[in-house]
């Protein structure tokens, strides 16, 4: 035994795995600052480190603020420069505001897949979330949380994101998409379907769903292993990730609060 | 329309229960997916049964993402019925202390 089939193949680097949150400010929302605070959440449950990138392809867009009842600025076209962007061989792309705060999404990458995306959420506090991106038009996908590896077939898929984006215009009439906005989601469905053949492959579904908090939060507590959300009533949720829309919240020093005890709790084994 | 004010706190303080308890309900569906030799299961007691009962050692499987998954019968029986085990008796506990907690 000369020790050789002990030696590890030199050929095979490891494969780096890291999340990527796509976060730029706006006059309303310090989202840089959110992003710093779920990248402690995610080194501590999925073990993994994060980049914080600006896009350079922002854009300005508006969006719906659950706080003040009314539309604000919001810059979050650049999703499709994830792929470029990304400095890991396995990647998670977040929204800044989806806080990680169990190790779920971190499993899936047990699994093969060249990308994988969220077609399921569920508002927990009862606000209407459409199925389909129209009366006559594709099922939803949420861009919230994206999991990819890098290959030829996610290359294609992120240019071809890109490619949408660029022209939505006419794929917006093409797929008829009720809304006038660009949002990522529409853009990432449409590139999924195109890739798929022309078909809702859900090969490349999570099996998992996005829970989502759509109203104003004036507090969130980490009880017990339990999330107790203050809203307009009190939600008492399992220790889940949570999508939570309340940038007024997210923005306050309750946010670093909650973290820090979330932080206290054991972290869950990593494999 | 004073007297319908208590009614509606009333209802909305009794949805509270009902409501958590089917967020909890979710998440442990979420926690009781497994993965197994690069594919990935909901744990049931069907899935359970079944493959207890399985005459052979290897046998193939259908994942969530639609592949057929080689199994082995025993290592994947053990992972299975630990994991169950494990995260019903959390969604006991959570559920018992959402019952302990509620007010209607």
């Amino acid at each position: 035994m000369n020790g050789t089939n002990n030696m590890p193949n030199l050929n095979e680097s490891a494969k780096s795995r890291g999340a990527v949150i796509f976060a730029t400010n706006t006059r309303e929302t310090d989202y840089v600052a959110i992003a710093e605070q779920n990248a402690r959440l995610i080194q501590h449950f999925l073990g993994l480190p994060t980049t914080i990138v600006g896009a350079t392809d922002t854009g300005t867009n508006r969006r719906f603020s659950s706080d003040t009842g009314q539309f604000v600025e919001w810059k979050n076209f650049g999703r499709h420069e994830a792929y470029e962007s990304s400095p890991y061989d396995e990647t998670i792309i977040l929204d800044a505001d989806y806080l990680i705060l169990d190790d779920s999404i971190g499993q899936l990458f047990e699994c093969p897949f060249d990308y994988l995306l969220f077609d399921r959420n569920h508002t927990i506090d009862g606000v209407y979330e459409p199925s389909v991106m129209g009366p006559h038009s594709l099922p939803f996908v949420w861009a919230t949380a994206v999991l990819f590896r890098r290959s030829e077939k996610t290359k294609m898929f992120f240019e071809l994101v890109a490619r949408i984006k660029r022209n939505y215009d006419y794929y917006r009439l093409l797929y008829n998409v009720r809304e006038g906005n660009y949002r990522n989601d529409y853009a990432f469905a449409i590139a999924h379907y195109i890739l798929s053949g022309y078909s809702l492959n859900r090969k490349s579904f999570a099996p998992h769903t996005i829970t989502t908090f759509a109203g104003a939060i004036t507090s969130m507590e980490l009880r017990d292993n339990r999330v107790v959300v203050r809203s307009d009533q009190a939600y008492v949720l399992p220790r889940q990730s949570l999508h939570v829309m309340s940038k007024r919240y997210l923005t306050t020093p309750n946010l670093k609060e909650f973290v820090d005890q979330c932080l206290s709790t054991t972290p869950p084994k990593v494999s | 329309m004073s007297d319908l004010k208590p009614i509606v706190e009333q209802i909305r303080q009794a949805t509270d229960y009902h409501l958590n308890a089917e967020i909890l309900r979710e998440r442990i569906l979420t926690k009781l997916h497994i993965t197994h030799n690069g594919g990935m299961f909901r744990v049931t007691p069907e899935l359970l049964a079944f493959v207890k009962t399985w005459p052979t050692d290897v046998l193939y499987l259908e994942d969530v993402f639609h592949n057929p998954i080689e199994i082995d019968r025993q290592v994947f029986l053990v992972t299975a019925q630990q994991h169950y085990q494990e995260v019903m008796n959390e969604w006991h506990q959570q559920h018992a202390e959402l019952k302990r907690i509620r007010k209607i």
